[in-house]
């Protein structure tokens, strides 16, 4: 009797260790989704803000691109036959040669005359190497 | 209490049933529709989502020999607007006024433009300029659609018209070079496969698919743009002047067979193009490859080259013309009906006497006359690579309706049908010591794989060295020992040789119908460049002397002071230091 009391009076051992409780981990789950949805709602905006871009590059170089035609195709007017002709009649007062004579010259040409110095393209001078700050410094040293 | 249960429960058994039926039916159609018919609407339904259009690369140009564009690639708009949805009247009235200022046009002109039909695109302006697109699109008009596309332009205007040739609206070359060299000057067009809305256009950030084109490439002819505005501006006064019907005229390089011009007429604008017209169909052609003629006197140095090859005859020889020849029946007569006695080689050709020529191909015989024939590229395409290019007819001793007469008229240039084109490549291989170059008119072709320049190719050797430096002089002969000949160039030695030829017509030749024609080519001593000129019907004087040389003398020095070829008897200024 008094072991079936013993046995009735001990309490019931606990299946599990107590660690959580059911809220936290319900929580703890919900944050879990949301953050897996936002995550989701990120990478399709940032899908859609690249196709976005891409759009705009495409529609930027084929608008470049309808711009380098142009000027193509302005510059080609602007050196053209006709424009020429015209301009050198109307602008230039020229006419069209009439008889045209070619004459040898039996003398030697003039020795090779300086060009002014405003129609030279830059001279590109050789670039000096510096040494750094620092090399500077070493070189003063007598062991180096 | 059961009594009732069983009163409730068939008629609950009876909805039951029919609800089970109803769901049976929908399940049976479901599947039918999803999984039965699953492709069909499958495909269907892509084809209303999905939208497949073409993406062409920019076109070619095309470049004359030092660069200029002859044709560039504009991009451009084409305008549409959705018939369904501009049947709202008041929303077709405003986006008319929107779209007037832009276009240029009255707004009853664009209504009026989506014609009769409630259904589809109408097109209210084709090619307009990228800005003005890029403004209706932005613009936003409900129902107006812009599709980018592409359109040919010409800063030299109608320069080698026909030449260039043209493209259709689907920038597939129609005519020309830009039909002949389509695969180099179109690339390859790409697909962009894209999502669509119910309207038809691209809906943002949805799916799309873009198969890249291949880029096209550029080609530079061998045309030289002031040459050729040089030939057809002579060609265009010569055909006035005379009244005559049309002609071409064709500049070469002889050593290498690059051709620095080639103009004909009658032929299109390409400013004026009006594809839908179609009695302006044969002026698409390009005459100086395509349309054949018989060439008369200018034949006469083919004979004349054969004879001096063989080693039968020399510039000194001599024959007796009486002023007529007999053969297989015929009587041949001279053009001016004259008679000369005994007379050499080089007076025949300077007097261009028919009976010489006569004489000559019966010295030479068939066999071997039309072997030369042959070998100066006569009854062949020269291969220059332009589209409808002719043959030619050469009618040889072992066709079964040859007659010793052919051999007679052919020596003298009759009786054989060339182009303009074979005339040229035949007199320069005189010229140029005696090699038939392949003419060719693509220098080079500049693609995304680097350069391909195209290299003079030679055909075959048609006579010696000896033969040609021969008929070069005897040809010189024809222009300067030739008083007041109309082929002279102050300052130049000149080659050439006049011809003058009736039209054949069925039965016979008309006798008020000539073809009149030079060749000539110069500097003697090293021949920079050959000119053929062609001028059909003319009205007045008939003869190619008086009629085509002018052409050719007005036209040489030009050419020479433009290629920089210093003239053989230049004026001394200063001798000595």
């Amino acid at each position: 009797m008094s072991t079936l009391d013993r046995l009735i009076s001990r309490p019931l051992p606990r299946p599990f260790p107590r660690i959580l409780g059911v809220r936290p981990v319900l929580v703890g789950a919900f944050l879990v989704v949301a953050c897996l949805g936002l995550l989701q709602v990120a990478q399709t905006s940032s899908a859609t803000t690249t196709g976005y871009n891409l759009q705009r590059l495409e529609d930027e170089r084929f608008a470049t691109q309808a711009e380098v035609h142009q000027l193509e195709a302005e510059v080609a007017v602007l050196t053209s036959i006709d424009r020429i002709d015209r301009e050198a009649r109307d602008r230039l007062g020229m006419v069209p040669a009439g008889n045209t004579m070619t004459l040898e010259v039996h003398k030697q040409p003039p020795e090779q005359q300086l060009v002014p110095l405003r129609f030279l393209t830059e001279s590109k001078e050789p670039q000096v190497e510096t040494s750094s700050w620092w090399q500077k410094l070493l070189n003063l040293l007598p062991f180096f | 209490m059961p009594q009732r249960m069983a009163r409730v429960s068939w008629r609950l058994l009876l909805l039951g049933v029919l609800f089970c039926a109803a769901g049976l039916v929908l399940t049976a159609r479901l599947a039918q529709l999803q999984i039965v018919s699953h492709g069909h609407y499958a495909v269907e339904a892509e084809d209303e989502h999905m939208g497949v259009e073409k993406v062409f690369p920019p076109r070619g140009a095309i470049l004359d020999r030092n660069g200029y564009p002859l044709a560039l690639t504009l991009d451009t708009y084409d305008i549409y607007i959705n018939r369904k949805v501009w049947q709202d009247e008041k929303l077709a009235a405003d986006g008319a006024e929107a779209l007037s200022s832009v276009l240029g046009k009255r707004p009853d002109e664009i209504l009026a433009a989506l014609g009769p039909d409630t259904e589809g695109d109408a097109l209210v302006a084709g090619s307009i300029g990228y800005d003005a697109g890029r403004k209706i699109i932005e613009m936003g008009v409900p129902g107006v659609k812009a599709t980018a596309t592409i359109v040919r332009f010409h800063p030299e205007g109608d320069l080698a018209s026909a030449l260039q040739g043209f493209v259709g609206r689907d920038q597939t070359g129609l005519a020309g070079l830009e039909a002949d060299l389509q695969d180099q000057l179109g690339g390859s067009a790409g697909t962009l496969y894209f999502e669509r809305d119910s309207m038809g256009n691209p809906i943002p950030f949805g799916y799309r698919q873009l198969t890249q084109s291949e880029p096209a490439s550029d080609v530079r002819l061998t045309i030289d743009r002031y040459i050729q505005e040089a030939a057809e501006q002579a060609l265009d006064a010569a055909i006035e002047t005379n009244g005559a019907s049309g002609g071409s005229i064709i500049v070469m390089e002889p050593k290498t067979g690059a051709i620095l011009a080639m103009a004909s007429r009658p032929s299109f604008k390409l400013s004026q193009l009006d594809l839908a017209d179609e009695t302006k169909m044969e002026l698409y052609r390009n005459r100086a490859v395509t349309d054949l003629y018989e060439p008369g006197s200018v034949m006469k140095v083919v004979t004349m080259s054969t004879a001096i090859d063989l080693g039968l005859v020399t510039p000194n020889t001599t024959y007796e013309d009486t002023g007529m020849a007999y053969v297989g029946g015929y009587a041949i007569e001279n053009w001016d009906f004259s008679v000369n006695g005994t007379t050499t080689m080089t007076q025949l050709l300077q007097k261009s006497l028919n009976t010489g020529a006569v004489w000559v191909g019966q010295q030479i015989g068939p066999e071997h006359f039309y072997e030369y024939v042959q070998r100066f590229g006569f009854g062949e395409p020269t291969g220059v690579g332009l589209g409808g290019e002719a043959a030619g007819t050469v009618r040889t001793s072992d066709d079964p309706e040859w007659y010793p007469s052919d051999l007679a008229t052919n020596s003298f240039g009759q009786g054989i049908s060339v182009t303009p084109l074979q005339m040229i490549t035949a007199v320069a291989a005189i010229a140029n010591g005696g090699e038939l170059m392949r003419p060719y008119i693509v220098a080079d072709v500049v693609g995304p794989d680097g350069s391909h320049e195209t290299q003079p190719q030679v055909v075959r050797r048609v006579i010696s060295e000896s033969t040609s430096r021969t008929l070069t002089a005897m040809m010189n002969d024809v222009v300067e020992g030739v008083p007041s000949h109309g082929a002279r160039v102050q300052g130049y030695h000149i080659a050439g040789k006049t011809g003058t030829s009736f039209i054949s017509v069925p039965g016979g030749y008309a006798p008020d119908r000539v073809i009149t024609s030079f060749v000539g080519f110069a500097p003697v001593s090293d021949p920079r460049m050959i000119v053929l000129v062609k001028i059909d019907e003319p009205q007045g004087e008939r003869l190619g002397g008086t009629v085509a040389a002018p052409v050719f003398a007005e036209l040489a020095p030009k050419i020479l002071s433009y290629l920089g070829v210093p003239p053989d008897a230049p004026a001394l200024v200063q001798q000595g230091g």
